[in-house]
């Protein structure tokens, strides 16, 4: 006891150092009171005194003619004979050395009974003659060193290498050693040819073992497997299976057990890695503390009977004392605790289950310590040893749902069909409803803006059942944009008188709008054609034709278009039209799509992009708009005939545009990009020139980003296609095509996709693979193998197997 | 409020990260066993895993989803060295293991010497780009040729920063360049400013450093930037022992004079955490609610108010069952929002009423549906 409170005064006076030698050391080995070492190489084998500054040169015992003898592999300190090193060299000696001898070489023994290299040489712990080697011949052996023989052979018929071999300090006549194969064995070395355990330890080499210096059972081998095993061995002749295990980062050479520490280990890599790790074997996979100085494998480690001291000798040349105040301690370093927030604003929470529960009594602990994760040093608490475990929490956000009003809004916004003032008033009581007064809000000042109707200028009194509930929205929404649907929505006048007119309203409108439609159905493209095009195979003999051809000669008409009709009128006809679609519809083929090939061209942004000041865009679109307007709803006609109406109006809200910008901007700013878009669009021209293209393209691209996430993909078509904005009208216009393959005779159909052109000419192709008609509606198609059928039929055959109804032998799956 | 359910993760050593897919219906967990897990928000709304296995041969760090375009992809990266990135086989699951999925090892990254402190994909924007940084001081960005091709990952840049790194983050917005930031957890105070800023530079077709946050020199754990949505500046947070929330805004050209071309300002400082160490952060969606978890078992839940101070709006306590207390009732921006009109204030400390209804104070919502409809007559609007 007393001579532990010295080595601990002493140690901590010493720090952490090296010394620099001629080659690579394979091994060291401390003298019986741990003040000397003696560390040996192929090219090196000296002894030093270990002092408080320093390593200091005691003697180099490579002297006189060099041979094979020199090139140490392993190197034993006798245990209480200071002045006996045994070596075991590469060519197979095992050599004892005398220090006492007066002058030159201290070589004693040579012993050449090993036909290979002897990997191991170790002294029993108790009996000063009895050594013990391990050699790659597959033997061990045992020299007594009275009669300066080789007593007995162990194992000899045996063809894997002996990595390791050591006597238990504790069990007098036993002896354990690890093989090449990952074999452990146990031996009485008096019995020679019997072994008491033979079993497989680890997947490939086990390369080194080490006794417990205090548990008597406990034994720890390790290997290639990168994995370290604590074993309690009872004597018996049973399979043992690990106590501990501990998964290193590589493969691991050599092991020792930290003195005093009762559950600590030192271990160092034989490859890749170049630390020293000592482990607690409790935690299997993290390291208690990691030691850095070497630049090479280490390949020696001795402790100075200290439990915060040892030494290091590794491929670099260097010996290394360490300290182990000195230590990295990755569990420091290492998170304890992990969140991540989701969309929907829930909160995943893993924190370590220990710190959580001590969190609260040891506030005042945690005070004095920057790092309440890390062991203690005193054994005490070493003792008392924790689970490192994490729990999981999600903490799921039941309230207040961000994503919960975003997606309302996305869907119940109206951003275009109808003319400003109702848009912005059916937005602001969608925002109402959503209980976001300052966003509704906002909608209506913008009416109060840019409105010419001083109708609608006066506020209409609200009544809360002002909207109808959205049924439609929720029976719609797999087939189509749930705005289409909201078409059926109260204009603002039907505010006053919620309960009476609305549908007869919007029918009213429809009618009147019939010629315009038809008109404008030839001049562009519709914009309810995607949906169309789904419907229209539904219709038609399972056709699933999506090839859209590029539209050639419509951007012209379009640009027109744009001139002459303004905005509202444009888009006011294509919802109508879709409308009409909205049953059934009255021709197989639609309009084609208005497609595009738009690169982002200069001579497109200058269109678009007007020179001039931003007021003669208003000036000169608003009065169209307006007549547009007029037209569309009688109710507003007189109120905007003449341009000196207008004017004052007009002024008013150039007046406010820079505010306007400055709000969305402001909307902007503060994460809310759904609303700077949503009014962007609906303002359409009253603003475009106003905001710069970047930032425009920086809104939209954020909110279609938004709206992918939440899956919103019908709402985020419809921003992109109202963007007007060409690096963001080119989103929807990649991969648009579909190619699809005849499953008889795997040749691409390029016309029709229930027509095979290619081998059997104008063949019927592609029928239901379960009842074998064509498939009107929709196609339920395997990528992989190129069958399929109606829909229903697929998802009942795929509920029940596996595999493809043809018989193809593809394994299909419904997803 | 919070509604917290516990899931049994069955890792055998500690979580150090989780991650939410794009969508938000799937979570990767991973753990010093080695191991990471992937569970799936079932039908019933409960957490399912679907998926466990043995990626590294040491402590697992991070764990990060790649955007759902390149595929189900994440990527992990280790004490061992090494990055991984993981894909997502369909298909070909077995039979009897129907519902266990099967992720397939694709590019191993083994560039580094030392333990891979973190790994971030880029923003998808940028193509399948991949940053990790080590404890050494590299950051490696790594790039796929082609997408389609997850094995081969080409290091495109080296960068030394000199300090051990513990963290990144890519700067999301896509209309700026390129920009990481990152971490290190250096504990030397004589070092310097622990984050370093790095853009890349389109002309010079290489990554430089921009600028180095002075102010912070303790020891950095994590950083995030914000989700960009639009605004004209980058957030970022820094987890420390506190967490400072750090406002980047990029000049614009004709203002470009030297080199500063961001002007970098500290927006708020949070203190809450007592003695403890801040060791994650996570953003909303929109980058208006930023959650800091610490070493206690907390995670504090952080808002601004229309002021643009920050203030804690939530404790969620990391207990097993029992309710989370809501510690500050979230009431500090909520009764300004009747009051003030955003364009009213300056840019920065506007309007940010809007989002409190929007997100937070549901007793916020309350009140004001009880306010009386006239208060539009307060518009500063009329004034004009």
């Amino acid at each position: 006891m007393s001579r532990g409170t010295q080595e601990r005064v002493r140690s901590n006076a010493s720090k952490t150092m090296g010394i620099k030698l001629d080659g690579g050391i394979n091994a060291i080995s401390l003298n019986k009171d741990a003040t000397q070492v003696v560390a040996a190489g192929r090219q090196v084998f000296k002894i030093f005194h270990i002092e408080e500054m320093g390593f200091r040169e005691r003697i180099d015992l490579r002297v006189g003619r060099m041979n094979l003898n020199y090139s140490c592999n392993d190197v034993a300190w006798h245990p209480s004979k200071d002045e006996l090193i045994a070596t075991g060299a590469t060519n197979g000696a095992v050599i004892t050395w005398d220090l006492n001898k007066p002058q030159g070489n201290k070589m004693d023994q040579v012993f050449s009974d090993h036909k290979r290299t002897v990997h191991k040489v170790s002294f029993h712990p108790k009996e000063w003659y009895m050594l013990f080697s391990g050699s790659n011949d597959g033997s061990m052996k045992f020299f007594d060193l009275r009669s300066n023989k080789c007593e007995t052979t162990y194992g000899n018929g045996q063809s894997e290498c002996i990595r390791d071999v050591q006597c238990s300090p504790h069990q007098y006549f036993i002896l354990a050693a690890t093989l090449d194969n990952g074999h452990i064995q146990f031996w009485d070395y008096r019995v020679p040819d019997k072994v008491l355990l033979d079993f497989p330890g680890h997947n490939g080499p086990a390369f080194n073992l080490d006794w417990h210096p205090e548990e008597s059972k406990w034994i720890a081998t390790c290997g290639r497997d990168k994995i370290i095993k604590i074993w309690r061995w009872e004597g018996h002749g049973n399979v043992l299976e690990p106590e501990y295990t501990i998964y290193a980062i590589a493969s691991v050479n050599h092991i020792k057990w930290r003195p005093e520490k009762k559950y600590h280990i030192a271990s160092c890599s034989g490859v890749v890695d170049h630390t020293i790790c000592v482990w607690d074997v409790r935690r299997s996979y993290m390291p208690f503390a990691v030691f850095e100085e070497h630049k090479d494998i280490v390949t020696g480690i001795a402790w100075r009977q200290d439990p915060h001291v040892f030494l290091s000798g590794s491929k670099d040349s260097m010996l290394f004392q360490h300290k182990f105040k000195d230590a990295k301690r990755p569990a420091e370093s290492a998170n304890p605790v992990g969140v991540s927030m989701s969309i929907y604003d829930d909160v995943c929470h893993a924190f370590n289950k220990s710190s959580a529960r001590t969190s609260m009594q040891s506030q005042q602990n945690y005070a004095s310590t920057n790092f309440p994760m890390r062991f203690r040093r005193t054994p005490e608490v070493s003792e008392q040893y924790e689970r490192y475990e994490s729990s999981l929490l999600v903490h799921e956000q039941k309230e207040v749902k961000f994503s919960e009003s975003f997606i309302k809004s996305a869907k119940r916004y109206i951003l275009t069909g109808k003319p400003f003032p109702e848009l912005c008033e059916h937005n602001a009581q969608v925002a109402m409803d959503l209980g976001r007064h300052q966003i509704a809000q906002t909608w209506r000042m913008l009416r109060l803006f840019y409105c010419t109707d001083t109708a609608s200028a006066t506020p209409p009194v609200y009544t809360n059942k002002g909207i109808p509930p959205t049924e439609a929205n929720d029976s719609d929404k797999d087939i189509s944009a749930p705005q289409f649907a909201l078409n059926h929505l109260p204009s603002h006048h039907d505010f006053l008188n919620p309960t009476a007119s609305s549908a007869i309203d919007s029918t009213g409108v429809t009618d009147d709008n019939e010629s315009i439609v038809s008109d404008s159905e030839h001049d562009h493209p519709s914009y309810g054609a995607p949906m169309r095009g789904k419907r229209r195979h539904r219709s038609h003999d399972g056709a699933v034709d999506f090839y859209f051809p590029l539209g050639e000669g419509e951007e012209e008409e379009e640009e027109e278009e744009e001139e002459e009709g303004g905005v509202f009128g444009r888009y006011g006809d294509e919802m109508q039209e879709w409308n009409d679609y909205a049953g059934l519809p009255t021709e197989a083929f639609g309009q084609r799509h208005e497609i595009q090939d738009r690169p982002p061209s200069p001579d497109r942004l200058q269109d678009r992009i007007r020179p001039e000041s931003p007021v003669v865009p208003l000036l000169d679109l608003e009065p169209t708009a307006m007549t547009m307007n007029s037209q569309l709803f009688p109710s507003a006609r007189s109120l905007n005939q003449t341009p000196s109406k207008q004017l004052p109006e007009l002024q008013l809200s150039i007046k406010f545009t820079p505010i306007v910008v400055n709000m969305l901007s402001d909307y902007a700013e503060q994460g809310d990009v759904q609303m700077a878009v949503s009014a962007f669009i609906v303002l359409d021209s009253k603003i475009r020139n106003e905001i710069s293209s970047e930032i425009q393209e920086q809104w939209f691209m954020s909110y279609i980003d938004l709206l992918s996430r939440f899956k919103l993909w019908c709402v985020s078509n419809q921003v992109i296609k109202l963007s007007k904005h060409p690096a963001i009208e080119i989103l929807n216009q990649q991969s648009t095509t579909i190619y699809t393959k005849c499953n008889r005779c795997n040749q691409t159909l390029e016309k029709l996709s229930w027509v095979c052109c290619q081998k059997n000419r104008q063949s019927f192709t592609n029928p239901c693979s379960i009842c074998h008609l064509p498939v009107k509606g929709l196609y339920a198609w395997c990528q992989g193998c190129s069958h399929g059928g109606h829909l229903e039929h697929i998802r009942e055959w795929l509920k029940t197997n596996q595999y493809c109804p043809t018989g193809c032998g593809h394994q299909c799956e419904y997803t | 409020m919070f509604k917290a359910k516990s899931i049994s993760a069955e890792h055998k050593d500690l979580i150090h990260d989780v991650a939410f897919d794009f969508y938000g219906q799937r979570m990767a967990t991973c753990s010093s066993d080695q191991s990471v897990k992937v569970w799936d928000l079932g039908e019933d709304g409960e957490w399912h895993c679907t998926a466990s296995w043995k990626t590294h041969s040491g402590s697992v760090w991070r764990v990060t989803w790649a955007h759902p375009e390149f595929g189900q992809v994440l990527a992990s990266c280790s004490f061992d060295r090494t990055a991984v990135v993981w894909e997502e086989m369909v298909g070909d699951s077995k039979p009897n293991e129907r519902g266990k999925h099967h992720w397939a090892q694709r590019a191993m990254l083994v560039d580094s010497r030392t333990s891979v402190s973190d790994v971030k994909f880029a923003p998808h924007h940028l193509g399948l780009q991949l940053a990790t940084c080590s404890a050494d001081g590299i950051v490696r960005i790594y790039e796929a040729p082609e997408v389609t091709n997850l094995a081969t990952m080409n290091l495109q840049t080296e960068l030394q920063t000199k300090l051990s790194c513990s963290c990144l983050s890519w700067n999301p917005s896509r209309v700026h360049p390129p920009m990481i930031a990152i971490g290190s957890d250096s504990s030397d105070p004589s070092g310097g400013g622990k984050v370093q800023i790095y853009e890349y530079k389109e002309n010079e077709r290489k990554w430089q450093k921009i600028d180095t946050l002075n102010v912070i020199t303790e020891a950095v754990h994590d950083l995030a930037f914000s989700p960009n949505l639009g605004r004209s500046y980058h957030m970022l947070a820094v987890a420390t022992k506190d967490v400072r929330i750090m406002t980047l805004k990029p000049m614009r050209r004709d203002q470009f004079v030297g080199s500063t071309r961001i002007e970098i300002r500290q927006a708020a400082q949070l203190v809450d955490f007592k003695q403890s160490q801040v060791w994650r952060v996570s953003w909303n969606v929109t980058g208006t609610i930023l959650a800091a978890s610490s070493d206690d078992g907390f995670v504090r839940l952080f808002k601004a108010n229309y002021l643009d101070n920050w203030k804690c709006i939530q404790e969620l306590k990391g207990s097993d069952g029992g309710p989370s207390p809501a510690l500050v009732p979230s009431m500090t921006g909520g009764m300004h929002s009747r009051q003030d009109y955003p364009t009213h204030r300056g840019r920065n400390t506007s309007s940010s009423a809007n989002q409190q209804q929007q997100q937070n104070g549901a007793s916020a919502t309350r009140e004001q549906s009880n306010a009386p409809q006239g208060g539009r007559s307060r518009y500063p609007f009329m004034t004009l």
